[in-house]
């Protein structure tokens, strides 16, 4: 899912809607769920970019073998 | 750890690793970390972004790693994901659990003693290979010549299964390596189980001397890797199994697959990152700079030609390659392949191997050839390309064979190529 940003999205959107219900008073409101939602998506990008390359290398990577 | 502090402080952490740490850790006992960059570049990131999205960032990783329902139930059906088999779905939490059990079961099953001592035979005529092919390179000084090959004899070879912690050819050593796992019948509280135990091992091994035999615990994976940090390679039974590798196949598809992912694995000792530990396995400079240099410029040929590849992802659109991020898996290709070629070259000329039927058509040499590409069949979506290959160290399987061949000089005589000279060489 991490991998999916379209997913990953859905997903955090639908977990910040909850915290913005009135069951959760003092939390998010509709917008600001989304925001943040966007905002999370934005962060998985940019931590992918500045992640490293294995130093181990190896002959196929696990992501191939699926 | 004050330093490590000082890298990081938006993350505090310095205090995280204290509470996983054993708790005789000394406060000055050098931490090795790397790339000390990425941290340095995590920090900026992580105070560019507000708390709000910080701490449902946490929140939502935490539920995603944690979960017991598989992704299609946490989005709800999208289309992206499938719902897998429920068999598969809980033999994936069982290996990934309980992963020397479920080896030991796979090593009996698959894995013979004939198989492990071949693969021992064939690693060690690989290194021994490569020696002679250092002697032969015209761009490395003879000093730098002599250290590579004293390191090519330090490779620690790991081949087949772990016999020391656990043992797993013995169900009492199994036993006791998984001793701190609580199973009970809560699913959920057996996955914090294993996360807690895996961890607390982890940290629990931090002072004790490095173990240069550990080819850690995915011996069933279909894989084979190089450690830098022990110069050691690792051949994993589950690499050691039809269509890749049989006891039974003749030598030429024996060199062609496991030989040229041996070879592939002894190279990454050399490639970008590998060349970077010295034959003690320190991360030291220890050539000269005019060999440096001469690596680097021939290390270009090989990002121009890989850069140049391209792969479909949807819309009809095509990405490139990235030859630079790719490097260190496409040089050891390479020189893997070559090695492998040559070692069997010699076992060729004492032995004499039979045919293979319906194959009679093909000379032993383009079997080899044959087999090397075999081991790459594959076909991936366009979705799966985009998702894996721009931040993948590995090229696409097919840019990956046609590389290879077009750096062997063996292949373009084999298969009467018009230009004999490889595209690009280093070892």
């Amino acid at each position: 899912m991490y991998d999916d940003p379209e997913a990953l999205k859905s997903f955090v959107k639908d977990i910040v809607a909850v915290m913005a219900t009135p069951n959760y008073p003092g939390t998010f409101s509709a917008e600001e769920a989304t925001a943040i939602a966007e905002g999370i998506v934005n962060l998985e990008v940019d931590l992918k970019k500045t992640m490293p390359p294995p130093v181990m290398g190896s002959a196929v990577s696990a992501q191939q073998r699926n | 750890m004050k330093e490590l502090g000082a890298l990081l402080p938006a993350l505090g952490i310095d205090k995280v690793l204290r509470n996983l740490l054993p708790a005789d850790f000394p406060d000055d006992k050098r931490l090795v970390l790397e790339p000390v960059q990425f941290f340095a570049n995590l920090s900026k990131i992580i105070t560019s972004y507000p708390k709000a999205v910080l701490q449902s960032y946490m929140i939502s990783k935490a539920i995603v790693t944690l979960t017991v329902a598989d992704q299609a139930v946490l989005t709800n059906g999208s289309p992206t994901t499938s719902r897998s088999d429920r068999a598969e779905f809980c033999f994936k939490h069982i290996d990934d659990a309980l992963r020397f059990v479920v080896g030991r079961f796979f090593v009996s099953a698959t894995y013979t003693d004939k198989a492990r001592e071949l693969q021992e035979k064939v690693a060690t005529e690989l290194r021994g290979q490569f020696k002679e092919r250092i002697d032969t390179l015209e761009w490395m000084s003879p000093e730098a010549k002599e250290r590579a090959k004293k390191k090519v004899d330090n490779i620690q070879q790991n081949i087949g299964y772990p016999t020391a912690n656990p043992d797993i050819r013995s169900p009492e050593s199994v036993a006791a390596f998984y001793k701190n796992l609580n199973v009970t019948d809560s699913f959920f509280n057996n996955v914090i189980s294993v996360r807690k135990s895996t961890v607390s091992r982890s940290f629990g091994d931090v002072l004790k001397p490095v173990n240069r035999k550990d080819l850690g615990d995915k011996i069933q994976e279909p894989n084979a890797y190089y450690n830098p940090y022990v110069n050691s390679i690792n051949i994993l039974p589950g690499i050691s199994q039809l269509p890749l590798f049989s006891e039974a196949l003749p030598s030429y598809a024996t060199y062609g697959t496991l030989g040229a992912f041996v070879g592939h694995e002894i190279l990454h000792g050399f490639d970008n990152t590998g060349r970077e530990f010295n034959e003690n396995a320190e991360h030291v400079s220890w050539w000269d700079n005019k060999t440096i240099s001469a690596f680097e410029e021939r290390t270009q040929c090989f990002v121009k030609q890989y850069d140049a590849f391209t792969y479909p992802i949807p819309g009809g659109k095509t990405m490139n390659t990235n030859g630079s991020i790719t490097l260190g898996e496409n040089l050891s290709d390479a020189g893997g392949l070559r090695i492998a070629w040559d070692a069997w070259k010699k076992v060729q000329a004492k032995n004499k191997d039979l045919n293979i039927p319906g194959l009679e058509r093909f000379t032993h040499e383009e079997l080899f050839f044959i087999f090397y590409g075999n081991a790459w069949c594959s076909s991936h979506t366009p979705e799966y390309n985009l998702k894996t290959y721009p931040t993948e160290a590995h090229a696409p399987t097919n840019h990956r064979l046609i590389g290879a061949a077009a750096n062997s000089r063996a292949f373009r005589e084999v298969f009467k190529c018009k230009v004999k000279e490889p595209q690009c060489e280093l070892f």
